[in-house]
Protein backbone atom coordinates (compact mmCIF):
# COMPACT_ATOMS: atom_id res chain seq x y z
CA UNK A 1 0.00 0.00 0.00
CA UNK A 2 3.35 2.33 0.37
CA UNK A 3 3.83 1.62 -3.03
CA UNK A 4 3.16 5.44 -4.34
CA UNK A 5 3.29 5.98 -8.12
CA UNK A 6 5.92 8.54 -9.06
CA UNK A 7 2.96 10.86 -10.99
CA UNK A 8 1.59 13.76 -8.47
CA UNK A 9 -0.60 12.63 -5.48
CA UNK A 10 -3.22 15.31 -5.57
CA UNK A 11 -3.42 17.88 -8.73
CA UNK A 12 -6.08 21.22 -8.09
CA UNK A 13 -6.49 22.81 -11.19
CA UNK A 14 -9.08 26.10 -11.98
CA UNK A 15 -10.96 25.09 -8.47
CA UNK A 16 -13.88 27.64 -7.60
CA UNK A 17 -16.36 27.03 -4.93
CA UNK A 18 -19.32 28.94 -3.28
CA UNK A 19 -21.77 28.49 -0.22
CA UNK A 20 -25.44 29.20 -0.58
CA UNK A 21 -27.85 30.29 -3.26
CA UNK A 22 -29.32 32.93 -5.06
CA UNK A 23 -28.90 36.27 -3.41
CA UNK A 24 -26.81 35.05 -0.41
CA UNK A 25 -24.48 33.12 -2.55
CA UNK A 26 -20.59 33.58 -1.85
CA UNK A 27 -17.41 32.61 -3.29
CA UNK A 28 -14.90 31.03 -1.14
CA UNK A 29 -12.59 29.59 -3.13
CA UNK A 30 -11.34 31.44 -6.19
CA UNK A 31 -9.17 29.59 -9.36
CA UNK A 32 -7.14 27.41 -6.40
CA UNK A 33 -4.69 25.44 -8.57
CA UNK A 34 -2.28 23.14 -6.36
CA UNK A 35 0.37 20.16 -7.05
CA UNK A 36 1.30 17.72 -4.33
CA UNK A 37 4.74 15.32 -4.47
CA UNK A 38 4.68 12.04 -3.30
CA UNK A 39 6.22 12.32 0.27
CA UNK A 40 5.42 16.00 0.99
CA UNK A 41 4.84 17.42 4.02
CA UNK A 42 2.69 21.07 3.07
CA UNK A 43 0.80 23.24 5.60
CA UNK A 44 -1.86 25.23 4.91
CA UNK A 45 -2.35 28.50 6.61
CA UNK A 46 -4.60 31.42 6.89
CA UNK A 47 -6.75 33.20 8.01
CA UNK A 48 -9.81 31.37 9.47
CA UNK A 49 -12.48 31.78 6.70
CA UNK A 50 -10.16 31.64 3.90
CA UNK A 51 -11.14 28.65 2.50
CA UNK A 52 -8.92 26.14 4.20
CA UNK A 53 -11.20 23.94 5.32
CA UNK A 54 -12.80 23.97 2.21
CA UNK A 55 -10.15 22.76 0.15
CA UNK A 56 -9.57 20.10 2.20
CA UNK A 57 -12.97 19.17 2.17
CA UNK A 58 -12.73 19.07 -1.46
CA UNK A 59 -9.92 17.36 -2.29
CA UNK A 60 -10.47 15.04 0.97
CA UNK A 61 -14.05 13.94 -1.02
CA UNK A 62 -16.31 15.45 1.68
CA UNK A 63 -17.76 17.60 -0.41
CA UNK A 64 -18.83 18.01 -4.31
CA UNK A 65 -16.82 19.63 -6.72
CA UNK A 66 -18.55 22.69 -8.30
CA UNK A 67 -16.60 24.27 -10.62
CA UNK A 68 -12.89 23.35 -12.15
CA UNK A 69 -11.11 19.71 -11.46
CA UNK A 70 -9.45 17.82 -8.43
CA UNK A 71 -7.30 14.76 -9.45
CA UNK A 72 -6.82 12.68 -6.46
CA UNK A 73 -4.84 9.61 -6.42
CA UNK A 74 -5.42 9.65 -10.28
CA UNK A 75 -8.93 9.56 -9.85
CA UNK A 76 -10.89 12.53 -11.21
CA UNK A 77 -13.18 13.89 -8.56
CA UNK A 78 -15.14 16.80 -10.59
CA UNK A 79 -18.55 14.50 -11.13
CA UNK A 80 -17.19 11.65 -9.56
CA UNK A 81 -19.86 8.70 -8.98
CA UNK A 82 -20.52 7.71 -5.47
CA UNK A 83 -18.39 4.66 -6.12
CA UNK A 84 -15.26 6.40 -7.35
CA UNK A 85 -15.75 8.72 -4.50
CA UNK A 86 -15.95 5.83 -1.73
CA UNK A 87 -12.78 4.15 -3.02
CA UNK A 88 -11.03 7.28 -3.22
CA UNK A 89 -12.45 8.12 0.49
CA UNK A 90 -10.88 5.03 0.89
CA UNK A 91 -7.40 5.55 -0.04
CA UNK A 92 -7.31 8.77 2.31
CA UNK A 93 -6.47 9.33 5.94
CA UNK A 94 -8.54 12.11 7.12
CA UNK A 95 -7.74 14.12 10.69
CA UNK A 96 -10.71 16.52 11.82
CA UNK A 97 -10.58 19.07 14.19
CA UNK A 98 -12.51 17.42 16.82
CA UNK A 99 -11.15 13.65 17.62
CA UNK A 100 -14.71 11.86 15.86
CA UNK A 101 -14.24 9.08 17.83
CA UNK A 102 -17.36 6.73 18.19
CA UNK A 103 -18.70 7.09 21.95
CA UNK A 104 -19.38 3.54 22.32
CA UNK A 105 -16.21 2.06 21.05
CA UNK A 106 -13.08 0.69 22.48
CA UNK A 107 -9.69 3.37 21.37
CA UNK A 108 -8.86 -0.53 19.88
CA UNK A 109 -12.49 -0.78 17.96
CA UNK A 110 -12.16 2.83 16.66
CA UNK A 111 -9.17 1.92 15.29
CA UNK A 112 -10.79 -1.14 14.28
CA UNK A 113 -13.04 1.03 11.88
CA UNK A 114 -10.31 2.32 10.08
CA UNK A 115 -9.09 -1.39 8.79
CA UNK A 116 -12.73 -2.76 8.46
CA UNK A 117 -13.72 -0.38 5.77
CA UNK A 118 -10.90 -2.75 3.40
CA UNK A 119 -12.57 -5.20 3.76
CA UNK A 120 -11.48 -9.04 4.27
CA UNK A 121 -7.93 -8.97 3.84
CA UNK A 122 -7.52 -5.83 5.72
CA UNK A 123 -9.28 -7.02 8.64
CA UNK A 124 -6.49 -10.34 8.86
CA UNK A 125 -4.73 -9.82 12.20
CA UNK A 126 -6.49 -6.16 12.84
CA UNK A 127 -5.94 -6.54 16.55
CA UNK A 128 -2.04 -6.87 16.53
CA UNK A 129 -1.68 -4.06 13.24
CA UNK A 130 -3.92 -1.83 15.75
CA UNK A 131 -2.55 -2.56 18.86
CA UNK A 132 0.97 -1.55 16.89
CA UNK A 133 -0.49 1.12 15.52
CA UNK A 134 -1.61 2.74 19.10
CA UNK A 135 1.50 1.45 20.80
CA UNK A 136 3.41 3.64 18.66
CA UNK A 137 1.07 6.48 19.84
CA UNK A 138 1.66 5.96 23.15
CA UNK A 139 -1.64 4.64 23.91
CA UNK A 140 -0.22 1.16 24.81
CA UNK A 141 -1.63 0.98 27.81
CA UNK A 142 -5.50 2.44 26.88
CA UNK A 143 -6.67 0.09 24.20
CA UNK A 144 -9.66 -1.21 25.82
CA UNK A 145 -10.72 2.84 27.27
CA UNK A 146 -13.71 4.05 26.07
CA UNK A 147 -13.52 7.71 24.36
CA UNK A 148 -14.96 9.24 27.42
CA UNK A 149 -12.35 7.80 29.70
CA UNK A 150 -9.33 9.60 27.66
CA UNK A 151 -8.06 13.08 27.57
CA UNK A 152 -8.52 15.22 24.59
CA UNK A 153 -4.47 14.43 23.37
CA UNK A 154 -5.50 10.71 24.09
CA UNK A 155 -8.73 11.47 22.11
CA UNK A 156 -6.85 12.37 19.29
CA UNK A 157 -3.96 10.38 19.12
CA UNK A 158 -6.83 7.24 18.37
CA UNK A 159 -8.33 9.26 15.62
CA UNK A 160 -5.06 9.55 14.25
CA UNK A 161 -4.28 5.76 14.67
CA UNK A 162 -7.24 4.95 13.14
CA UNK A 163 -6.61 7.46 10.20
CA UNK A 164 -2.84 6.15 9.68
CA UNK A 165 -3.46 2.30 10.69
CA UNK A 166 -3.85 1.32 6.64
CA UNK A 167 -0.87 3.10 5.62
CA UNK A 168 -2.96 5.40 3.26
CA UNK A 169 -0.71 7.64 0.62
CA UNK A 170 -2.50 10.55 1.15
CA UNK A 171 -3.32 12.06 4.67
CA UNK A 172 -5.40 15.69 5.03
CA UNK A 173 -5.42 16.99 8.70
CA UNK A 174 -7.68 19.99 9.43
CA UNK A 175 -6.01 21.70 12.70
CA UNK A 176 -6.08 18.76 14.42
CA UNK A 177 -4.67 19.86 17.55
CA UNK A 178 -7.61 22.93 17.51
CA UNK A 179 -9.23 21.15 20.15
CA UNK A 180 -6.03 20.65 22.35
CA UNK A 181 -3.83 22.79 24.48
CA UNK A 182 -0.75 23.98 22.99
CA UNK A 183 1.81 21.33 24.78
CA UNK A 184 -0.28 18.72 24.32
CA UNK A 185 -1.57 19.63 20.50
CA UNK A 186 2.23 19.96 19.42
CA UNK A 187 3.58 16.62 20.84
CA UNK A 188 0.38 15.29 19.02
CA UNK A 189 1.37 16.55 16.12
CA UNK A 190 4.61 16.00 16.45
CA UNK A 191 4.00 12.07 17.14
CA UNK A 192 1.99 11.81 13.94
CA UNK A 193 4.21 13.65 11.67
CA UNK A 194 7.20 11.48 12.61
CA UNK A 195 4.56 8.07 12.16
CA UNK A 196 3.06 9.47 8.85
CA UNK A 197 7.01 10.59 7.43
CA UNK A 198 8.71 7.56 8.38
CA UNK A 199 6.00 5.46 5.76
CA UNK A 200 6.44 8.10 3.24
CA UNK A 201 2.75 9.36 3.52
CA UNK A 202 1.93 12.72 1.38
CA UNK A 203 0.50 15.21 4.27
CA UNK A 204 -1.39 18.19 4.03
CA UNK A 205 -1.95 19.78 7.24
CA UNK A 206 -4.12 22.90 8.05
CA UNK A 207 -2.50 24.40 11.40
CA UNK A 208 -2.05 28.05 13.07
CA UNK A 209 1.43 26.53 15.31
CA UNK A 210 3.97 28.00 14.24
CA UNK A 211 6.44 25.83 16.12
CA UNK A 212 5.17 22.93 13.55
CA UNK A 213 6.09 25.19 10.40
CA UNK A 214 9.99 23.64 10.65
CA UNK A 215 9.18 20.46 10.18
CA UNK A 216 7.18 21.34 6.87
CA UNK A 217 8.28 21.14 2.82
CA UNK A 218 6.26 23.72 1.84
CA UNK A 219 4.51 26.04 3.28
CA UNK A 220 1.12 27.88 1.37
CA UNK A 221 -0.41 31.01 2.37
CA UNK A 222 -4.71 31.26 1.77
CA UNK A 223 -6.25 34.47 2.10
CA UNK A 224 -9.93 35.16 0.89
CA UNK A 225 -10.13 32.17 -0.99
CA UNK A 226 -7.15 32.77 -2.90
CA UNK A 227 -3.22 30.93 -2.78
CA UNK A 228 -1.66 34.30 -1.66
CA UNK A 229 2.01 32.36 -1.31
CA UNK A 230 3.58 29.07 -1.81
CA UNK A 231 6.94 28.70 -0.31
CA UNK A 232 9.30 25.78 -0.79
CA UNK A 233 11.33 25.21 1.94
CA UNK A 234 13.41 22.05 1.10
CA UNK A 235 13.25 19.25 -1.24
CA UNK A 236 11.06 16.64 -0.33
CA UNK B 1 -91.02 -14.68 24.85
CA UNK B 2 -93.37 -12.90 22.19
CA UNK B 3 -96.13 -12.79 25.19
CA UNK B 4 -95.71 -16.00 26.32
CA UNK B 5 -94.28 -17.81 29.20
CA UNK B 6 -91.66 -20.48 28.87
CA UNK B 7 -90.01 -23.02 31.85
CA UNK B 8 -86.01 -23.35 31.50
CA UNK B 9 -85.25 -26.45 32.58
CA UNK B 10 -81.09 -26.40 31.84
CA UNK B 11 -78.50 -24.51 30.18
CA UNK B 12 -75.16 -25.20 28.11
CA UNK B 13 -72.38 -23.40 27.05
CA UNK B 14 -72.04 -22.39 23.40
CA UNK B 15 -69.89 -18.89 23.93
CA UNK B 16 -70.90 -15.89 22.00
CA UNK B 17 -70.74 -13.86 18.81
CA UNK B 18 -71.39 -10.86 17.17
CA UNK B 19 -74.83 -11.88 15.99
CA UNK B 20 -76.86 -12.45 19.25
CA UNK B 21 -76.39 -11.88 22.88
CA UNK B 22 -77.43 -15.21 23.45
CA UNK B 23 -78.96 -18.71 22.47
CA UNK B 24 -82.09 -20.54 23.30
CA UNK B 25 -83.24 -24.20 22.52
CA UNK B 26 -86.69 -25.47 21.90
CA UNK B 27 -88.32 -28.36 20.66
CA UNK B 28 -89.55 -27.77 17.44
CA UNK B 29 -93.05 -27.63 18.46
CA UNK B 30 -92.86 -24.16 20.86
CA UNK B 31 -90.51 -22.97 17.67
CA UNK B 32 -93.32 -23.31 15.93
CA UNK B 33 -95.46 -21.20 17.99
CA UNK B 34 -93.05 -18.95 19.03
CA UNK B 35 -92.10 -17.67 14.85
CA UNK B 36 -96.10 -18.62 14.02
CA UNK B 37 -94.39 -17.58 10.14
CA UNK B 38 -92.41 -19.93 10.01
CA UNK B 39 -93.35 -23.09 8.39
CA UNK B 40 -92.26 -26.36 9.43
CA UNK B 41 -91.16 -27.63 5.52
CA UNK B 42 -88.19 -25.01 5.21
CA UNK B 43 -85.55 -25.30 7.77
CA UNK B 44 -82.86 -22.75 7.89
CA UNK B 45 -79.87 -25.46 9.01
CA UNK B 46 -80.20 -28.88 8.84
CA UNK B 47 -77.49 -30.72 11.29
CA UNK B 48 -76.51 -34.14 9.86
CA UNK B 49 -74.55 -36.33 12.42
CA UNK B 50 -72.64 -39.27 10.12
CA UNK B 51 -72.69 -42.23 12.93
CA UNK B 52 -70.65 -45.05 10.15
CA UNK B 53 -67.07 -43.45 10.42
CA UNK B 54 -67.49 -42.24 6.92
CA UNK B 55 -65.29 -38.74 5.50
CA UNK B 56 -67.41 -35.50 5.58
CA UNK B 57 -66.21 -34.36 2.81
CA UNK B 58 -66.88 -36.69 0.42
CA UNK B 59 -70.38 -36.74 1.49
CA UNK B 60 -71.05 -33.36 1.53
CA UNK B 61 -69.61 -33.61 -1.90
CA UNK B 62 -72.13 -36.36 -2.91
CA UNK B 63 -74.94 -34.44 -1.06
CA UNK B 64 -74.06 -31.25 -3.34
CA UNK B 65 -74.60 -33.29 -6.72
CA UNK B 66 -78.05 -34.41 -5.03
CA UNK B 67 -79.08 -30.86 -3.95
CA UNK B 68 -80.16 -27.96 -6.30
CA UNK B 69 -77.24 -25.29 -5.45
CA UNK B 70 -79.33 -22.30 -6.10
CA UNK B 71 -81.62 -22.55 -2.79
CA UNK B 72 -79.00 -25.34 -0.46
CA UNK B 73 -75.56 -25.05 0.76
CA UNK B 74 -74.04 -28.07 2.44
CA UNK B 75 -71.35 -27.35 4.32
CA UNK B 76 -68.75 -29.87 6.60
CA UNK B 77 -68.64 -28.11 10.14
CA UNK B 78 -65.07 -27.41 9.25
CA UNK B 79 -65.38 -25.27 5.86
CA UNK B 80 -68.65 -23.62 7.54
CA UNK B 81 -66.76 -22.33 10.16
CA UNK B 82 -63.75 -20.98 8.12
CA UNK B 83 -66.47 -19.50 5.70
CA UNK B 84 -67.56 -17.87 8.63
CA UNK B 85 -64.47 -16.62 9.99
CA UNK B 86 -64.21 -15.20 6.35
CA UNK B 87 -67.21 -13.47 6.23
CA UNK B 88 -67.18 -11.82 9.56
CA UNK B 89 -63.45 -10.75 9.09
CA UNK B 90 -63.49 -9.51 5.90
CA UNK B 91 -67.77 -8.91 5.00
CA UNK B 92 -68.87 -7.25 8.30
CA UNK B 93 -68.29 -3.94 9.73
CA UNK B 94 -66.70 -5.02 12.89
CA UNK B 95 -64.37 -6.95 10.89
CA UNK B 96 -63.14 -4.56 8.42
CA UNK B 97 -63.24 -2.23 11.28
CA UNK B 98 -60.35 -4.39 13.01
CA UNK B 99 -58.51 -4.64 10.09
CA UNK B 100 -58.36 -0.59 9.89
CA UNK B 101 -57.02 -1.13 13.47
CA UNK B 102 -54.36 -2.99 12.32
CA UNK B 103 -53.32 -0.89 9.60
CA UNK B 104 -53.58 2.35 11.46
CA UNK B 105 -51.74 0.60 14.10
CA UNK B 106 -48.82 -0.31 11.62
CA UNK B 107 -48.54 3.36 10.40
CA UNK B 108 -48.22 4.14 14.12
CA UNK B 109 -45.89 2.16 14.48
CA UNK B 110 -43.71 3.48 11.47
CA UNK B 111 -44.12 6.88 12.51
CA UNK B 112 -42.65 5.69 16.29
CA UNK B 113 -40.09 3.58 15.07
CA UNK B 114 -38.86 6.22 12.21
CA UNK B 115 -39.12 8.37 15.22
CA UNK B 116 -37.04 6.79 16.88
CA UNK B 117 -34.65 5.45 15.01
CA UNK B 118 -34.17 8.80 13.24
CA UNK B 119 -33.11 10.39 16.42
CA UNK B 120 -30.79 7.89 17.18
CA UNK B 121 -29.18 8.47 13.96
CA UNK B 122 -29.18 12.29 14.39
CA UNK B 123 -27.60 11.58 17.64
CA UNK B 124 -24.53 9.40 15.75
CA UNK B 125 -24.73 12.41 12.98
CA UNK B 126 -21.40 13.14 13.42
CA UNK B 127 -19.90 9.43 14.41
CA UNK B 128 -21.49 8.14 11.21
CA UNK B 129 -20.26 11.31 8.84
CA UNK B 130 -16.87 10.35 9.74
CA UNK B 131 -17.57 7.01 8.54
CA UNK B 132 -18.82 8.02 5.31
CA UNK B 133 -15.52 10.16 4.90
CA UNK B 134 -13.62 7.44 5.94
CA UNK B 135 -15.04 5.61 2.87
CA UNK B 136 -18.17 3.37 4.57
CA UNK B 137 -20.79 3.04 1.80
CA UNK B 138 -24.24 3.35 2.29
CA UNK B 139 -25.07 -0.15 2.84
CA UNK B 140 -23.06 -0.17 5.86
CA UNK B 141 -25.30 2.64 7.47
CA UNK B 142 -28.21 0.67 6.30
CA UNK B 143 -26.69 -2.53 7.85
CA UNK B 144 -26.15 -0.68 11.55
CA UNK B 145 -29.88 0.53 11.28
CA UNK B 146 -31.56 -2.06 10.60
CA UNK B 147 -29.82 -4.00 12.82
CA UNK B 148 -31.62 -1.86 15.95
CA UNK B 149 -34.74 -1.91 14.02
CA UNK B 150 -34.84 -5.51 13.99
CA UNK B 151 -33.89 -5.48 17.35
CA UNK B 152 -36.82 -2.66 18.09
CA UNK B 153 -39.13 -4.94 16.48
CA UNK B 154 -38.16 -8.47 18.49
CA UNK B 155 -38.15 -5.99 21.84
CA UNK B 156 -41.26 -4.70 21.03
CA UNK B 157 -42.83 -7.80 19.81
CA UNK B 158 -41.89 -10.34 23.09
CA UNK B 159 -43.68 -8.06 25.45
CA UNK B 160 -46.75 -7.11 22.50
CA UNK B 161 -47.52 -11.06 22.43
CA UNK B 162 -47.83 -11.89 26.53
CA UNK B 163 -50.13 -8.75 26.40
CA UNK B 164 -52.12 -9.79 23.50
CA UNK B 165 -52.65 -13.25 25.28
CA UNK B 166 -53.44 -11.85 28.23
CA UNK B 167 -56.33 -9.52 26.81
CA UNK B 168 -57.53 -12.67 24.54
CA UNK B 169 -57.73 -14.62 27.56
CA UNK B 170 -59.39 -11.78 29.76
CA UNK B 171 -61.74 -10.35 26.63
CA UNK B 172 -62.74 -14.11 25.86
CA UNK B 173 -63.84 -14.77 29.20
CA UNK B 174 -65.91 -12.02 29.96
CA UNK B 175 -67.36 -11.89 26.25
CA UNK B 176 -67.79 -15.52 25.82
CA UNK B 177 -66.20 -14.47 21.89
CA UNK B 178 -63.47 -17.27 20.84
CA UNK B 179 -60.25 -15.70 20.50
CA UNK B 180 -57.29 -17.58 19.93
CA UNK B 181 -53.52 -16.56 19.87
CA UNK B 182 -52.25 -18.92 16.90
CA UNK B 183 -48.82 -19.24 15.78
CA UNK B 184 -49.72 -18.04 12.16
CA UNK B 185 -51.48 -15.04 13.50
CA UNK B 186 -47.92 -14.18 15.56
CA UNK B 187 -45.86 -14.96 13.19
CA UNK B 188 -47.76 -12.75 10.46
CA UNK B 189 -47.57 -9.58 13.74
CA UNK B 190 -43.83 -10.61 13.92
CA UNK B 191 -42.94 -10.15 9.84
CA UNK B 192 -45.18 -7.47 9.92
CA UNK B 193 -43.49 -5.66 12.14
CA UNK B 194 -40.00 -6.28 11.54
CA UNK B 195 -40.89 -5.13 7.64
CA UNK B 196 -42.33 -2.00 9.27
CA UNK B 197 -39.05 -1.42 11.61
CA UNK B 198 -37.28 -1.93 8.52
CA UNK B 199 -38.83 0.63 6.23
CA UNK B 200 -38.57 3.02 9.04
CA UNK B 201 -34.67 1.84 9.44
CA UNK B 202 -34.58 2.87 5.54
CA UNK B 203 -36.30 6.58 5.53
CA UNK B 204 -34.11 7.67 8.48
CA UNK B 205 -30.62 7.16 6.52
CA UNK B 206 -31.94 9.28 3.76
CA UNK B 207 -30.36 12.36 5.21
CA UNK B 208 -26.86 10.58 5.99
CA UNK B 209 -27.17 9.33 2.37
CA UNK B 210 -28.26 12.39 0.37
CA UNK B 211 -25.84 14.56 2.09
CA UNK B 212 -21.47 15.46 1.34
CA UNK B 213 -19.87 14.28 4.55
CA UNK B 214 -18.41 17.80 5.25
CA UNK B 215 -22.14 19.30 5.67
CA UNK B 216 -22.85 16.91 8.28
CA UNK B 217 -19.96 17.38 11.13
Amino acid sequence: MNAHSSSDVLTVMGLNHWFGEGEAQKQVLHDINLTLKPGELVILMGASGSGKTTLLTLAGCLRSVQSGSIRLLGRELSGASEATLITSRRQLGFIFQAHNLHESLTALENVRMGLEVHGRAAMRDWESKARAMLGELGLGERLNYLPSRLSGGQKQRVAIARALVANPPLIFADEPTAALDKDSGLAVVQLFLQRARSTGTTILMVTHDNRILDLADRIIVMEDGRLKSDTTRHAA
Amino acid sequence: MTGRQLDLIGGFRIGGGFEADGYLIVSDQTFMRLFPARSPGAPNHILLRKTDGTLANPVAADLRQVLPAEDTRVETLASAIAKDQSYQTTKRPVGVVFGFGVIIGMLVGIIIVYQVLSTDVADHLKEYATFKAMGYPRRFFLGIVFEEAVLLALLGFVPGLLIATGFYAVVSKATGLPLEMNMMRASAVLIGTIAACALSGALATRRLNAADPADLF
